[in-house]
């Protein structure tokens, strides 16, 4: 029988190719609203000082916690181990079809390392996934029994992000949503077309996108805790739900289901897609299914597979549809502007898309004053943030004005990038047509 | 995105080091100074003094964050976890806090190497036998108490597991035959890829200063590579 380290050993390197793992934390999830399990864990609120508060651990109060990084600088915040690595599928990108040692740990075994990690300070939450052992039901069962387990016995109120098998059904979604923080079902690809080429098995619109939509549902779904306000009642003659101002952010009245919502992720490269494709598909997940956030793994190819011999995706690929992702996401830039930037072949170009996006907007008004744009015009030019640019109407509003270069490096502005668009003072950047006119 | 609002920058930079060495009059002087500055001249680090507050406060949170990253902690009996921290600025409390509020009704004691002192924080049923205690400086708060002693993490643990609750849940970890240590370095190995070594990131992500950490045992052999990974590729 082998050990749990060794297990873990085989089940980890399984599970490293599913990237859609960062942690969330409560202040950046729906203001005011807690999951089912954590909302009695808030420390700031007044049901902390309660007497008979449950006797939980584990916190998603802070964010962008890496316990360590890796040679390749990703950083390791989840336990990310698969629950088990034997697969009744035959996708042909997928690390588990070449592993010779097919095991799986328990939900006790499962749940007992992790407390080990989390209770050393080594893992900030749980990322549970697994291949399908026979079907997806019997195999969601059992993670979900690990799950219950660290919930019930142990009362732990950390992250736990679960990830949704194609083909699942919707009680048993229905049942997770209850004690996870997130939940994750992989597109892989943006089209049916696409998808047919590297997995057969799954079929696009029936085992991905309608459970996407299931999970989409429950998640919008609130409910009243009408017992715990009464606790409350019984604690604090004084406490009347209705006239106090804390009330109408409704922190002790409603809990959400899934406040870190849903995520998926794409693997790039590995059927031909162009990136207007994966676009387009993000677009319409970020609008019709209220997307989180989506992520991007490059294909590299693994040896002993059917796609051993494609070539490798290039990482700057990837990094370049993080960008845009970023831009359509939190900058909010219309995916038909984007458009204007691609290629004849339908793929981001090499060099940075913001620059291409801003010589667009702003061909005939350069060079600009910056003490005249509007914040979403601030966004726009390339080497100012959603910081920078907050900080300069932060400074406009008190009636201080940007005169010189210096205030604008001080600030935070990437001069280099923003330099060819601004006019400082009266000064502006020349260029060869300035000479030549 | 972080963007410290000016009562955090108020609130941080008499935890400074620097700040801590400067005599009693100059500090008054910047605290004054430091209130009249308008909320967003100091925010955005325009003049020269207020970038230079903001940069004692920066690095002030920053030191906080790596320690919440890069503590690590060892389960003894009796729900105690105990760990070893290497702080320049004033900043143990904080810390502690932190892990308190991750871990309610744990006690966790940290060594503080710089200062060559424990610092503990204990839920407060605690409270009325530790006030006789020798060697031990004790501040009450409203769910717990914060203290310091000369005394060192096994005398304290030996003190408290006495007066502690016992958690058979967790003591039950304790029995099992795991590595703890031996477990984090087989996960850590398991994940990396190594067709996305990228050294450089590495040591932007874990400054160098927190690699030559004791507890880091298992990020210190990336470095350490034969001549025949070099040989091969």
């Amino acid at each position: 029988m082998p050990s749990i380290v060794e297990k873990i050993r085989i089940l980890g390197a399984a599970g490293k190719y599913d990237i859609c793992a960062s942690s969330s934390c409560y202040s950046n999830t729906n203001k005011g609203s807690l999951s089912l399990h954590c909302y009695s864990n808030n420390r700031n609120s007044k049901l902390s000082k309660l007497k008979n508060q449950a006797e939980g651990f584990g916190s998603m109060l802070s964010g962008g916690i890496c316990h360590s990084f890796t040679p390749d600088g990703r950083c390791v915040s989840l336990f990310k181990v698969l629950f088990s690595n034997a697969c009744c599928f035959n996708c042909k990108y997928c690390f588990n079809k070449i592993s010779k040692k097919k095991m799986s740990l328990t939900p006790e075994e499962y749940a007992k390392a992790f407390l080990h990690l989390y209770l050393g300070n080594y893992v900030e939450g749980m990322f549970l996934s697994s291949g399908i052992t026979k079907n997806s039901d019997e195999t969601m069962e059992k993670m979900l029994t690990a799950v219950k387990i660290l919930r019930n016995k142990y009362n732990f109120r950390g992250y736990i992000h679960f990830k949704c098998l194609p083909g699942v059904s919707k009680d048993i979604i229905r049942e997770a949503a209850q004690y996870v923080d997130r939940m994750s079902i992989n597109l892989e690809s943006p089209t049916e077309g696409h998808l047919s080429e590297i997995a057969d098995q799954k079929s696009f619109r029936t085992d991905i996108i309608q459970r996407q939509e299931w999970i989409r549902d429950i998640s919008a779904k609130k409910f009243v805790d009408w017992e715990y306000i009464d606790k409350i009642k019984s604690f604090d003659n004084d406490f009347n739900c209705n006239s106090k101002p804390e009330c109408k952010e409704n922190k002790y009245k409603q809990a959400k289901y899934l406040p870190s919502g849903q995520t998926t992720q794409f693997v790039v490269g590995a059927a031909d897609e162009t990136d207007w494709d994966i676009l387009k598909r993000l677009y319409w997940e970020y609008k019709a299914i209220k997307l989180k956030r989506g992520y991007f793994s490059a294909f590299s190819p693994i040896q002993g597979t059917a796609l051993e011999k494609k070539e490798a995706t290039p990482l700057l690929r990837e990094h370049r549809l993080y960008q845009t992702d970023w831009l359509i996401r939190l900058y909010k830039i219309p995916i038909n502007d984007i458009k204007t930037i691609l290629t004849d072949s339908l793929n981001l170009p090499r060099e940075d898309p913001k620059i291409f996006l801003a010589r667009n907007y702003f061909d005939r008004k350069m060079p600009l004053d910056i003490n005249s744009l509007s914040y979403n015009d601030i966004l726009k030019i390339p080497g100012i943030g959603l910081l920078s640019a907050r900080r300069i109407i932060k400074l406009r509003k008190q009636g201080i004005k940007i005169i010189n270069r210096e205030q604008l490096k001080n600030i935070g502005i990437v001069l280099k990038r923003a330099e060819p668009f601004l006019k400082i003072g009266n000064n502006y950047q020349l260029d060869m047509m300035n000479f030549i006119n | 995105m972080f963007n410290m609002k000016k009562n955090k920058i108020c609130y941080f930079v008499p935890r400074n080091r620097e700040f801590i060495k400067k005599p009693i009059k100059e500090k008054k002087e910047m605290l004054k100074e430091l209130e009249t500055l308008p909320d967003a001249v100091l925010e955005s680090n325009l003049t020269f003094s207020a970038k230079i507050f903001y940069q004692m406060a920066r690095s002030v949170s920053r030191e906080i964050h790596y320690h919440k990253m890069f503590t690590r902690l060892k389960i003894e009996r009796d729900s105690i976890l105990t760990g070893i921290i290497q702080p320049e600025h004033s900043i143990e409390d904080l810390i502690l806090k932190f892990f308190y509020e991750r871990f309610p009704k744990f006690t966790i004691i940290l060594y503080s190497m710089k200062r060559n002192k424990t610092y503990f924080i204990a839920p407060i049923e605690v409270i009325n036998d530790l006030k006789n205690v020798n060697n031990i400086k004790i501040k009450v708060e409203s769910d717990f108490i914060l203290g310091k002693s000369q005394l060192k993490s096994k005398d304290l643990i030996s003190l408290f597991s006495p007066l502690l609750k016992k958690h058979d849940l967790f003591d039950e970890l304790l029995d099992s035959d795991v590595d703890i240590k031996k477990l984090f370095k087989t996960f850590y190995d398991s994940q990396y890829i190594d067709s996305r070594e990228n050294y450089r990131l590495f040591t932007q992500n874990l400054p160098k200063k927190y690699q030559k950490k004791k507890d880091m045992v298992v990020e210190k052999t990336f470095h350490t590579k034969t001549l025949d990974k070099f040989v091969k590729n």
